[in-house]
Formats: C-alpha cells, structure tokens, sequence
C-alpha cells in the first residue's frame, strides 16, 4: 500500500517520467500510472492508485476485469473500458491507458516501487501491507 | 535518422505568412552545437541578418529544447528562448526551467523558430503534430496569469509561454513568462510583442526515446545522488533557495546598496534569508525533474502586503527590490516580484532602474515634479508605485522601462555615470569591487551585464577553496573555462545548479547514453562545444557591430571607491584582467577571435 503526503511533494513530476519508463523503457508521463495534479501556485495532488483495503473498484467493475493481489489487476481482455471501478475509486484516481482508454493501475514495478525510490521529496512511501 | 533524446524535428512558424513548416535537424548541427542555446546560435547566425531591427518584423525568435530536457535527469527542464535583443541589440539567450521545455520536446519538437510578424495579435497552439495560429483578440491586456488561466480553460492541460502588458508594449524590460518562471532578461518579451504573438500553447504526448536503456537509468541515478550529498544543491539550496548566499554576500561586503554606492546592507536584522525561511516560506516548488526544489513559494501573513505571495522571493530580487533600492520591507519584495511576473517584466533589471531613477532623484537630476512624487531611497510606497508606472507603462515607468542606457541617454545631465548596465543590460545583485572575478564575468557576459555566465563569486567569497577575491590571479582563466561549461550546460537542457554538483563525467555519461551519439560521450569535447558556442555568440556581437570597448564595467566600479566594508578603498582592475582574458580565448586585441581559433572550433 502506498502512503501519499500531497504536501511534500514539489510538482517536479519525475514520478510520472520514471513511472513511463519502468514500464514502456521510453519517457513519456502520458503512460504513467501515477499523475501529479497541480493547481497553481501551491497544491499538488498525486494520483495514483494506493492500492487500499476498500478494493471498491474491484468490486464496482461489472465484468469481473479486476483482482487484487497486492495490487489491482486488470485483465486487459475482459475489460471494455466503461470507467465505472475509477467512479467508484474514493482517492479520485481516474488514469487510462492514453491508447486503448481502458484504466491502469500501479504494479508495484515488482515491488520495486520505483516512484518511491526515486520521490526526492519523499512524497510518496510504501506502507504496511 | 532515428534519434534519441532529440526529435531530431525543428519547427519553423512565419507569422506573417501564417505558414509554418518542419524541418530536419541535422545530426552534424547536434554534434557542434548541441541544442538550447547551441542550437539557437547555430540558427541565428545563419538566419539573421546583421543590423536587423531587433524589435522588426525580421528579428527571429528561437525556443529551443536540449537533448536532456524532458528526460529525468536532475533539474532536465530547461531551454532558453534566443533573439536579437532590443536591450542590448545584441546576442540574447535567456534560459527558464519549468515545464515548458518538456512540453514542447513531447510535441516532437526540438526548437519552434518565429518569423514574420502577425497582422493582428495571435497566440501559436501546438497540439503535437497540430500546429495552428489563433487570434489573440481576447487576451490582449491581460496580465500573465490571466493569459494562461485563458488558455487553459481553452485548450485543457496545455503548457504556456506568454507576454503580459509590458511585452505588447515592446518595453525593452519585458519578459516572456511560463508559469511563474521566466525568460526575464534583455527583452524577449519585447521581441514577441513586436511580432504581435501574445502566447505560445503547447501539448505533447509523445516520448522521448532512449538509445541505451540501463546505462541511461544508472547515469541518473548517480547523477541525481551527487546532486543530494552536495551541501550547496542538496543543502543549503534546497532549505533556502537561492537566497542561501544572502547573508555571505552581505558578510563580504559585495551586495550592492542603493544603487551600488554601498556595499553592505544596513538592515540585516529585518532582512535575511532566516526570517524569510521562518516567517514566509510555505512549500518547496521544483521544475521538471528538479531534486533541489530552489523555488521557495512564499506568503506574507501580516502587514500592508497581508495575503500577497510568489514563487520565491528569489535572491536577485530580495536585491534588485531590496538593497538596491534602500528597502527592508520583504512583503513589498515578494508584491515586487509577484507584479513583475504578472506584467511580464524582468525582475533584476527593473529594480536596478527603480534604483537609477532614486539616485537620479537624490542629485536632483530627476525632480519631484518630473516624477510625480518624491523618489527616496527607502521609501517603500514610492518604489512599488515606479515599479506599478513600469508595469503599466506611464509617467516616468515608460522612461524605466526602456532600461537605464536608455533612461540615462534620455535624462542626460550626467546621469550615464549612474546607469549600472553592461552592453546596456542592467547588472545584478553583485558588486565586483570586492570580487574582481565578477567584474570580468559581468564585462565579457555575450548578452551583457549578468551573472549566469560564469559567477566566480562562488570561488571568491562562497566556497572554502576560494581565490582571493582582490587578486586579478586565475580570473581569466577561471572565467573563461565557466563560460564554456555554462554555454553546454544551457545547450543540454540542465540547470546551471545542477551543474554545481555534476560531474563533466556524469553529464556526457547521461548525454550519450540518451542519444546514442558517441562523439558526445566526452567531457573534453564538452567543453570544446561550449567554447565553441561562446566563440559563436561572439561572432554575432562582433557582427553586430560590437568592439573590445564594450567589454568594459559602469565607470562608478571602476573610479569609485566604498568607504566600508571589506570591499572599501577597492576598485575593479578590469583592463588588466581583459587582456589576459583575449590572450587565453585567442581573441586579438579587438577582442575578435583569431582565424586560429575559429579554425580549431570549427567555425
């Protein structure tokens, strides 16, 4: 579970560079799967799934697409893309793939947490389970 | 080609025939030049014809991107807007972080070069490959805040660019902003205002490719770990931001006071970089990729500025609305700065001509009666309404605005001997009377009087191995091979901070890594492209009609001495320092380089 302090982070957005990375070894914070939400001139908000115990998406999702196993899981085949698990997410957590609309989901990187590991603002952590 | 790090597309816009048209970067112009400034003083040199009117319709503008922007490494947010400048009518580059830089590389684009003049005010909207040009009828007078609240609400999550009331005007002062950061020296703004575009809107959502995947992430990664444990970027830095030298500055007697006549402030008590931390500091800000966070968002809780707040203050501006003009109110400071930004206004240049107009007023050489009111140094009201005249171009504002080589031509009556520019840029928040390193720095800057060129105070008065601040002993030398690091870094895409703590290593390290191109992967032939890049913007001054007199100080730091401080009874041995300077850049006695030198550049 991951353990979001919006204050501490300072909207350099190289969670969301390192996200695109890890994930498709190309830069491109449109594929990330965690977002910083500005608004000017002091609040940033991170988006990302914290993958919590409501699991409300999990459970929200007419076509039986997600699991949860540590994190949530997107069975890309069953999924058509109708948005009602990021509804009913109660952080507002509302990212999609830019390509095929459907939603995404942080995988941990393995484990790795690399969002994490890298934050130099240590914004974001990694709870207890 | 297929590139990595670059686009390897640069993107031409004419304004007045409302075309535009894509363009091949070549692989030849990235090896010599880099990109950001490199790139930029590449396209000028061909493209601008010398004598042009910098503020005509044939003056360009370049925005340009460096490999590195828009990747993650350390403080990779930057590019630098380059041009003619109606400041100095000389070269101009002027580098802001953000992420603006980002946006425009995720377009597909290295560099959007801006020709012609539009008809009727106009915005550029780039939508990745969608590039189209949009009346601005609606947003001329606005202030720049409002522009991009506009835009946004216009065009979604879009990045922005934009001139406020001073850049339409063409001021010479004005400055393009970007989100609270700024192009803010020598007159970009102006530039655009005289070619009617009031904004640039960009969206992009493409990637940035990467030639070697791993090598690339471990360069980061020990890039971004030399950038932590460093005790300047990863410390004092990063809790205070720039203001961080504030009070060593003062200590060595070398933060101008009213207007250079003093060299240390008397009001260190209600000013410094403590109560700033303590009494306004509220959230660390950072651009793109940025672990140093140096923008201090501040907000005054009590007092006539109840309620105001800006990205900062920054230390050039705790100065330029500070010392310089004898104030210690820092609310007003943090207004200062807030307005500036929001009328597109340069904040260093704009508080040293506040200052000019003050001393002007205290010889009687401007009178109450040609101001308006009376104009003290200290006077904390009259500051904020010169500096309100300013952004909104009347009374005497109009005058300042214009810079003080403008000012003082046009008051006359002596008032040259107090106008503190170089090459017609106004100097910044360091007297080099008690650092003579900075006074070669301020009179070889390329683009005039400022400090981001090479900043040899950080050897003279900051660091613990420092040269002796009143010996001319390593100065040429020193400054000279700063330029040029200065030069690749603005070329790269990363800030000048990082590059306190990165290694030459490291930076090529990334750089190859990212792109692929081998010849990158050297730190000497780094230097060598930042040499080669400062011989270039020379070339275009010399071009432009500059000589080796130009490369000179304001008569004041060189006849005038303190009377305090560690600095009294000193003056700046500049002509000393210039001659060895040319000597070791090969540049004649003209200051012109030698066939020799260019020859070995490559030019």
């Amino acid at each position: 579970m991951l353990v979001i302090r919006d204050k501490l982070c300072t909207g350099c957005r190289l969670c969301e560079q390192i996200c695109s990375m890890e994930h498709h070894r190309e830069v491109n914070p449109h594929l990330a799967r965690i977002k910083i939400e500005s608004k000017w001139p002091a609040e940033e908000k991170i988006i990302v799934c914290r993958q919590c115990k409501t699991q409300n998406c999990v459970k929200a999702c007419p076509q039986k697409a997600l699991s949860f196993d540590g994190y949530v899981k997107l069975d890309e085949k069953a999924c058509d893309g109708c948005g009602q698990c990021l509804e009913a997410c109660p952080f507002g957590y509302n990212l999609r793939n830019k390509n095929t609309g459907k939603p995404v989901f942080c995988d941990t990187c393995s484990g790795n947490y690399s969002c994490v590991s890298w934050c130099p603002a240590k914004a974001i952590r990694k709870g207890g389970a | 080609m297929k590139w990595f790090g670059y686009t390897g597309k640069l993107l031409y816009i004419n304004l007045t025939t409302c075309n535009y048209q894509v363009k091949e970067l070549e692989l030849e112009q990235a090896v010599k030049y880099l990109g950001g400034k490199g790139l930029a003083a590449s396209i000028l040199y061909e493209k601008l014809k010398p004598g042009t009117d910098p503020l005509g319709p044939d003056n360009i503008l370049v925005f340009a991107t460096g490999p590195l922007t828009g990747t993650p490494a350390p403080t990779a947010g930057r590019m630098v807007v380059a041009t003619k400048s109606p400041l100095t009518g000389l070269w101009l580059d002027s580098n802001c972080g953000g992420f603006l830089g980002r946006e425009i590389k995720q377009a597909g684009y290295d560099a959007l070069i801006v020709e012609g003049k539009a008809a009727e005010p106009v915005y550029i909207l780039i939508d990745d490959d969608k590039v189209e040009i949009c009346s601005a009828a609606n947003l001329v007078g606005k202030d720049t805040f409002d522009t991009h609240e506009i835009l946004r609400e216009s065009h979604g999550e879009v990045r922005v660019a934009c001139i406020g009331q001073s850049g339409e005007r063409m001021d010479r002062l004005a400055a393009i902003i970007s989100e609270a950061r700024a192009f803010g020296r020598g007159g970009a703004g102006a530039v655009m205002g005289s070619k009617n575009l009031k904004a640039i809107a960009v969206r992009g959502t493409n990637s940035v490719k990467i030639a070697d995947y791993d090598k690339f992430v471990n360069m980061v990664k020990e890039a971004f770990n030399e950038v932590a444990i460093n005790p300047d970027t990863g410390g004092g830095r990063n809790h205070y931001g720039t203001n961080v030298i504030y009070s060593f500055i003062n200590e060595a007697g070398i933060h101008p006071v009213e207007n250079f006549t003093k060299g240390k402030f008397g009001k260190l008590d209600v000013i410094n970089e403590e109560i700033l931390r303590t009494k306004y500091y509220k959230k660390d800000k950072a651009c793109s990729s940025c672990p140093i966070a140096c923008s201090k968002y501040s907000v005054v809780e009590e007092g006539k500025y109840q309620g105001k707040f800006v990205e900062g203050p920054e230390y050039e501006n705790l100065w330029s609305f500070g010392a310089q003009c004898g104030n210690s109110d820092i609310g007003a400071i943090i207004h200062a700065e807030y307005l500036c930004d929001a009328y597109g206004l340069d904040s260093v240049s704009v508080g040293n001509a506040i200052g000019f107009a003050m001393e002007c007023y205290k010889r009687g050489v401007l009178t109450e009666e040609e101001i308006g009111y009376p104009l003290q140094f200290g006077d904390t009201e009259a500051m904020m309404r010169t500096l309100e005249a300013i952004g909104k171009g009347e009374g005497i504002g109009k005058l300042l605005a214009q810079g003080v080589k403008y000012a003082a031509e046009q008051i006359g009556k002596g008032s040259e001997k107090w106008a503190m520019h170089v090459k017609g840029m106004e100097l910044p928040a360091y007297d080099p009377r008690g650092a003579y390193g900075m006074g070669l720095a301020y009179a070889t800057s390329d683009r005039g009087g400022c400090h981001l060129r090479s900043w040899p105070v950080a050897q003279e008065v900051l660091s613990a191995n420092r040269m002796d601040p009143f010996s001319v002993e390593f100065k040429a030398e020193f400054v000279k091979s700063e330029q040029d690091l200065i030069s690749a870094v603005d070329s790269v895409g990363l800030c000048l901070f990082a590059s306190f703590a990165m290694t030459l290593k490291q930076m090529v390290g990334m750089l190859s890594a990212l792109t692929g191109i081998k010849e990158l992967d050297s730190g000497e032939e780094l230097l060598k492209i930042g040499e080669r890049i400062y011989n270039l913007t020379r070339l275009f001054n010399m071009r432009e009609g500059m000589n080796a007199s130009a490369d000179n100080l304001p008569e004041r730091l060189l006849t005038e001495t303190h009377k305090e401080g560690p600095a009294a009874g000193s003056t700046v041995p500049l002509e000393e320092m210039i001659e060895e300077y040319y000597r070791i850049r090969h540049w004649d006695e003209n200051g012109k380089p030698m066939q020799s030198k260019l020859k070995d550049l490559g030019l």
